[in-house]
């Protein structure tokens, strides 16, 4: 695993800076969604769901290792194990390389309580982790299928239906 | 659907057309997230972040 710093801890927000031995800088922040970030227009949602963005701080070109996904897995487990009723939110482009990134992460998750719902849309991906010991996965989505439907007028199926 | 939530996670598309109007909200709402993952590194580099 890489070594990380914490950063600026706060209920709004949480930053994580890891360095690779190449001295590749990433920073990993959590960070509340008020009204204004993104209005779910409902209670649960507004309260739990935090959002998970990735930046390269360094010119290097990005490559996200191994260790790196490890590294992240490793906060990303903490944060869910620790904290009541988060929902963990990615949104990234389809086939990017922080896509390929959170999916390695999936494949190797092996927690049983890891639950996410994943939301295709164009070429955007919207994804919400969540911890099933703390949080309804129907809650979520009905929710979430809610707050698409009204906000972007989008109805859901699953993706091989 | 019983079963897929048994799962560790699903995937879902839209069933229906997706308009103009939400494709321009969602991609909005892309370039905000770029705005503020842009604002994050410049605090980074300007060391306006503070190690715990």
């Amino acid at each position: 695993m890489l070594n990380y710093t914490q950063h600026d801890e706060s209920p709004e927000s949480s930053r994580f800076i890891i360095t690779t031995p190449q001295v590749n800088t990433t920073i990993l922040a959590f960070e509340s969604l008020d009204n204004e970030k993104m209005h779910f227009n409902n209670d649960f949602l507004q309260e739990n769901v935090v959002e998970m963005v990735i930046a390269k701080a360094s010119s290097i070109p990005e490559n996200y290792c191994k260790e790196l996904a490890l590294t992240i897995k490793h906060i990303f487990d903490f944060k869910l194990e620790s904290e009541d009723k988060t929902i963990i939110y990615i949104s990234i482009l389809e086939k990017s390389l922080k896509h390929q990134l959170m999916q390695r992460f999936v494949e190797s998750y092996d927690n049983a309580y890891l639950k996410y719902l994943s939301f295709n849309v164009e070429d955007n991906v919207f994804c919400f982790f969540f911890n099933e010991r703390k949080i309804s996965t129907v809650k979520t989505w009905n929710s979430l299928a809610k707050f698409f439907k009204d906000e972007y007028a989008i109805n859901f199926e699953t993706k091989d239906e | 659907m019983e079963k897929k939530f048994n799962t560790k996670g699903i995937e879902f598309v839209p069933k229906n057309i997706v308009s103009d109007e939400t494709k321009f909200k969602l991609n909005k709402l892309m370039a905000e997230k770029a705005e503020r993952l842009t604002k994050l590194v410049c605090d980074y580099k300007s060391g306006s972040l503070s190690i715990q």
